[in-house]
């Protein structure tokens, strides 16, 4: 019974996944994601919206773009269906101009989380060791700072934990002057699932969940990206 | 494996634990290695049948030579290697015949001369050992030190077994910290140099000492792992049981690979090594230095798991600075608890307020109080877990009170020690004496007081920065063994 996504695009030769065929695999691993579908018209954009329910952010899916924000294919916090109708077309029109020759499946519609603490789970290979995943907080901590903490995979439980307190930025998890906590726990339930999903597929090559958002009471990966091994 | 197999630990220790050695290319001419190797053994007491083989002798060192191995008579469990690699292929064809359990190769100029012919006979070695199920130690490297079976490969290392096992790279660093350790009062249980590690390598060890009831403490030096997914596990699961202390030389080459994912760039800049070493509750030393210094904190100490101490002794400005250091190690100089207090109180009311932690000796002088007596007050609070004794190398008096008082301190320490009340280092500073300082008494006495505390199963050290760091990172191991023992319970 595991025909699984992962199977389906490795057979296809696939080495990158963007967002959404990422958001497929993670969800299959167990991981809570933000579900998001492809529009390929604006008519299309606009009832996608609606179901998943305003307000929603529109994201360009193209092989050919991999920075969609510099590139101006990410609209957030669309309201309506006006406001999804004309981000389409203005993410369409822009790509259009920047990217001329670019392979344009269309557009991702996802409802549009916000507020939460943002934060960076991601796997890499080490070349002695394998498999690592790291935590961080999302945004400038990441960039600037490199406020990371790395686990070799397999992770126990206390791993998982270690890497969250691990941080220098903890303070702001745990909730600082006002800002929600993060539900640690529900971090600790996607780090253990992706170090099992990661153990289980050792053609997994690279991976970010960058964002993964504290909503609600949970957590939830709003972008992702995984690299498979070229086919051997 | 099946049940009927034997493990690979298990044919360790019978390896380790020869009946007979034969020495393979032994010569009578001194300093050569043919010559050490077997001079190593007689010095170091070997009790077992010792074997020389060279074609040409027909005695080494006054024992009977044979020209090549399968002329030994009866079996021979441990086969030194000094001969060229050339004639190492047909050395390994002889071994079954003679029922050899492993072979040590001192031989050397294989893979680490980098060039394809010593690649390839190196393997060809190795891949000949495992068909005839020998254990293959090395090439390139010393071997093994077992105090407790008189086998050497240095001259003049301690010949009083201990609770230190060893897993070292290089064989001449474990030769200096097994000297350095051993000035320290520490002995050991077996060393391991491993050279190249066609055969054996670091995890094989690392999984046979987590194993060994001769050895309480593991210490290692690597540069580089064979197979770094099942070193994590050994390193891991040897943690778990007992200390693992670890010096990494050589940087990794991190390397700049082409990268994809924001997770990997950074982890280009992140060193795998140190999450290891974190995650496996592994204890890093930063220098040799430290190594020595863990080492005998391990050795002596028993399971410390606060870090509230008790600084004690020298004066002025000495104590603050000491109390400096501890804090900066992560230790809690703690306030005198009120059950000092009290019994500061009773004996000297007018210094209830003025003594505290650090304990600045020079304030008792003309009071009741006697140091002694404050340091038993302080071994018996339950306000600290450990102390910090920092033997008082100034007061003011003439030779004879001077030593006196050194001599009543020091043995204090030895008292708090022997009544197991608490967890106590000492620190004695050298500062770098020469033969000619130990004419004079100061020196001299400072110098026979470390020995004297060492020998008698006080961890001494140089520092309080030595003391400090050593005793945090030991709590730090012991606090993080007992989180993963609860943790893996659940």
């Amino acid at each position: 019974m595991k025909a699984s996504v992962l199977e389906r695009f490795k057979s296809q030769g696939r080495s990158i996944l963007a967002e959404v065929e990422a958001k497929e695999v993670l969800r299959e691993a167990g991981i809570p994601v933000n579900e998001t579908l492809i529009a390929r018209t604006r008519e299309e954009a606009v009832s996608l919206g609606m179901k998943l329910g305003f307000p929603v952010v529109l994201k360009i899916v193209s092989p050919d773009v991999l920075h969609k924000t510099e590139a101006g294919g990410v609209r957030l916090n669309l309201s309506g269906p006006e406001q999804v109708g004309e981000a389409y077309e203005k993410i369409m029109a822009g790509i259009l101009e920047r990217y001329p020759r670019a392979r344009v499946e269309g557009v991702s519609v996802q409802r549009m989380v916000s507020g939460g603490t943002e934060m960076i789970v991601g796997m890499t290979k080490d070349p002695q060791f394998g498999p690592m995943l790291m935590f961080g907080l999302g945004g400038i901590l990441v960039e600037v700072l490199r406020d990371v903490c790395f686990r070799i995979v397999p992770l126990t439980e206390i791993d998982a934990r270690d890497m969250i307190t691990g941080i220098r930025g903890y303070p702001l998890i745990r909730g600082f002057r006002g800002s929600a906590p993060v539900n640690e726990d529900a971090v600790v339930d996607v780090l253990m699932k992706l170090s099992d999903f990661i153990d289980g597929h050792p053609e997994i090559e690279e991976m970010d969940i960058n964002p993964l958002m504290a909503a609600g009471n949970g957590v939830i990966a709003a972008d992702a990206r995984i690299v498979l091994a070229p086919k051997a | 494996m099946t049940e009927t197999e034997t493990t690979m630990s298990e044919r360790l220790d019978l390896f380790f634990h020869p009946r007979s050695i034969a020495v393979v290319g032994a010569s009578n001419t001194p300093n050569t290695f043919g010559y050490l190797f077997m001079d190593y053994l007689v010095k170091a007491g070997y009790r077992g049948a010792l074997y020389p083989v060279n074609p040409r002798n027909g005695e080494v060192l006054g024992f009977k030579s044979y020209p090549s191995l399968k002329d030994v008579p009866g079996d021979v469990d441990y086969v030194i290697s000094c001969v060229a690699a050339g004639h190492v292929p047909e050395l390994i064809r002889q071994c079954p015949a003679k029922k050899v359990r492993g072979v040590h190769l001192f031989t050397a100029r294989m893979s680490e001369t980098g060039d394809e012919e010593g690649r390839r006979i190196e393997q060809e070695i190795a891949s000949e050992a495992r068909r005839l199920g020998l254990i293959l130690l090395g090439p390139n490297c010393m071997g093994l030190y077992h105090p407790g079976e008189g086998i050497s490969y240095a001259y003049g290392l301690p010949g009083k077994p201990g609770r230190v096992g060893g897993i070292f790279q290089s064989g001449g660093l474990s030769i200096n910290f097994i000297r350095y350790a051993s000035l320290r009062g520490v002995a050991f249980s077996k060393v391991v140099s491993y050279g190249n590690a066609s055969g054996i390598n670091e995890s094989d060890l690392l999984e046979y000492l987590a194993g060994d009831r001769e050895t309480g403490l593991i210490v290692m030096y690597i540069e580089g792992v064979r197979d770094g997914r099942r070193f994590f596990k050994a390193l891991r699961e040897a943690a778990a049981v007992k200390p693992v202390l670890v010096l990494k030389g050589g940087k990794t080459g991190a390397g700049n690979r082409s990268t994809f994912s924001h997770t990997a760039s950074i982890a280009g800049s992140t060193s795998a090594w140190e999450v290891l070493f974190r995650q496996c509750n592994a204890v890093q030393a930063a220098d040799l230095d430290e190594l020595v210094d863990l080492t005998v904190a391990f050795n002596f100490l028993p399971e410390i798991t606060g870090k509230r101490v008790g600084v004690i002794g020298g004066s002025g400005g000495k104590v603050v600075l000491s109390a400096d250091e501890c804090e900066q190690a992560g230790l809690e100089v703690a306030d005198f608890p009120e059950d000092v207090r009290g019994l500061i109180r009773e004996r000297e009311p007018r210094l209830e307020n003025w003594l505290g932690n650090p304990v600045d000796f020079s304030i008792l002088s003309g009071s009741g109080l006697m140091p002694g007596e404050l340091m038993q007050i302080m071994a018996r609070s339950s306000g600290f877990d450990f102390l910090i004794c920092n033997v008082t190398e100034e007061n003011p008096f003439d030779d004879i009170m001077w030593s006196q008082l050194i001599t009543m301190e020091t043995n204090e320490y030895l008292n708090i020690l022997s009544a197991g009340i608490k967890p106590i280092v000492a620190t004695v500073a050298n500062p770098g004496l020469g033969m000619s300082h130990t004419g004079e008494l100061r020196w001299r006495t400072l110098l026979e007081k470390r020995e004297f505390l060492a020998s008698h199963g006080i961890a001494v050290f140089s520092s309080v920065r030595g003391a400090a760091t050593s005793v945090s990172k030991l709590v730090n191991y012991f606090l993080n063994r007992k989180r993963m023992q609860a943790g893996g319970a659940k």
